[in-house]
């Protein structure tokens, strides 16, 4: 009888080496984009597989292993890291709000296929990540979720404890606002021309952006 | 869900790219795209730049090596007590009668008002290995945990050591020496390079353990007790007893109590 138990344990450390561990760099890679910053990511993946260990008979076998270590790790990291960590990123969600007039000129604007290549060439890359780092800290893991890991939406709406119709609208919004990053450095690049360029330009005139702001602050 | 509005489609562009819809749900998309011009390069706009940006989120990141062992070492040191546990039950086993002659021994004992050594109690209590019952490496979490089903406030013990590991707390009952009846305490397990480390939080009227010289390490007041291979640090904060038992060495745990707080 002990024999049995004995091995059955031997198992179960088995299959937390053989499901659990070879998660370890996409933890890592979505660490990185949590933290920002090289030590805290090794130390926030160390005690997320940690923690996965102990709870290991908690893991449904059959389930998506990678969505219930991303949720002990976002735990660990909203109750532990963020408190110590200054968030990098300029912008609160009101901050958002206000933005997201002026951007959805460029998320309007039409790329013709020949700009698509230099786009493609100067802006996405590098600048992506750097996009993803500048937002808030929920779209930033929205993204992260949904593109870098290839979550569900549900799956997503369980790692961030939230309901499912905030994800789509956090994912929407996400979205759109590093779309509107790229398209930005894109006319730093002068890839496109800027919005005062375009034939939209008077939307993102600053008065237009103070008008909407006095409406918002007004409601 | 109507999808004659070309706004209701934008709106919903992000969980139709992303396969969220239902058969039916999509084709009525479908059916918009196809008569639609403005949507249909709007999607195509938005489908070329999701397919364009995915890849730079996907860059594949690598854990160095030096965490990656860091990591190996750390999860080798919290298997080690598994395994010994399961060999130790093997062989506990057959002698099984005499475990009940201990328990019959332990719990009845003191209903006769006999006074037994308190470290002798905590390293039974250490042995006895008991599941905690918040498990959870936060030391708030167990400090909040305890709010309330003690009559005293404890502060769970931290060690600035990154060795040590917080696995969580229980309930538990001391009897001290001076007590007819067990007294409740909160009792903490910690792990630390394999060896397992107990903390039991109790109050006591008079010092504990007052016949072994009090020494001070780091600015900590402590008395440290010998108890058949194990080593019991007992320290005073008010009213309150410290208790530590542990398995380790002598010097690996004053220096460790030195780094408590």
């Amino acid at each position: 009888m002990f024999g049995r138990l004995f091995s059955r344990k031997n198992t179960e450390e088995a299959s937390f080496e053989s499901v659990a561990m070879p998660q370890a760099d996409a933890l890592y890679g979505a660490a990185l984009r949590m933290t920002r910053d090289v030590t805290m990511a090794e130390d926030l993946v160390q005690e997320t597989l940690m923690r996965a260990f102990r709870f290991w008979h908690k893991f449904e076998q059959g389930t998506n292993i990678k969505a219930w270590l991303l949720r002990i790790q976002t735990n660990i990291f909203i109750n532990k890291y963020r408190k110590r960590q200054k968030e990098k990123a300029v912008f609160d969600s009101r901050q958002v709000d206000d933005l997201l007039p002026r951007f959805a000129v460029e998320e309007r604007q039409y790329l013709p296929p020949e700009t698509r290549q230099e786009f493609l060439k100067h802006v996405v890359g590098d600048e992506v990540i750097r996009a993803l780092d500048e937002l808030p800290f929920e779209f930033r893991m929205t993204i992260l979720l949904a593109d870098m890991h290839d979550l569900s939406y549900k799956e997503i709406a369980e790692v961030l404890d939230c309901p499912v119709g905030t994800i789509m609208s956090r994912l929407h919004r996400a979205r759109k606002l590093l779309q509107a990053k790229l398209f930005e450095y894109a006319v730093e690049r002068g890839i496109i021309p800027g919005p005062e360029e375009s034939e939209h330009g008077n939307i993102s005139s600053m008065d237009t952006f103070r008008r909407n702001k006095q409406v918002q602050s007004a409601t | 869900m109507s999808v004659s509005q070309c706004d209701d489609f934008r709106v919903f562009i992000d969980p139709y790219l992303d396969g969220e819809f239902e058969e039916r749900e999509r084709a009525q998309f479908d059916a918009h795209l196809t008569n639609c011009e403005d949507c249909r390069a709007f999607f195509e706009q938005r489908k070329w730049l999701q397919s364009a940006v995915k890849p730079s989120l996907r860059q594949s990141c690598q854990l160095s090596t030096h965490a990656r062992k860091r990591l190996e070492e750390k999860l080798r040191t919290a298997q080690r007590p598994v395994r010994v546990k399961a060999v130790a039950s093997k062989v506990a086993r057959p002698l099984s009668a005499i475990a009940l002659a201990a328990a019959v021994f332990v719990f009845a004992v003191p209903l006769t008002g006999f006074k037994g050594s308190l470290t002798k109690e905590l390293v039974a209590l250490h042995c006895r290995d008991e599941p905690v019952e918040v498990p959870t490496p936060e030391v708030g979490e167990v400090d909040n945990w305890f709010k309330d089903k003690l009559p005293f406030r404890v502060a769970t013990p931290q060690f600035k050591d990154q060795r040590v590991m917080l696995l969580g707390g229980r309930l538990s009952q001391v009897r001290s020496a001076d007590q007819q009846v067990a007294s409740p305490a909160a009792a903490t397990t910690y792990r630390v390079s394999g060896h397992k480390m107990s903390v039991h939080v109790f109050e006591a009227k008079n010092p504990v353990g007052s016949h072994v010289p009090e020494q001070v390490i780091d600015g900590n007041r402590l008395r440290l007790i010998e108890e058949g291979g194990y080593r019991v640090a007992l320290m005073r904060r008010g009213n309150l007893t410290y208790a530590v038992t542990s398995t380790l060495p002598k010097a690996e745990m004053l220096g460790l109590l030195g780094t408590s707080h």
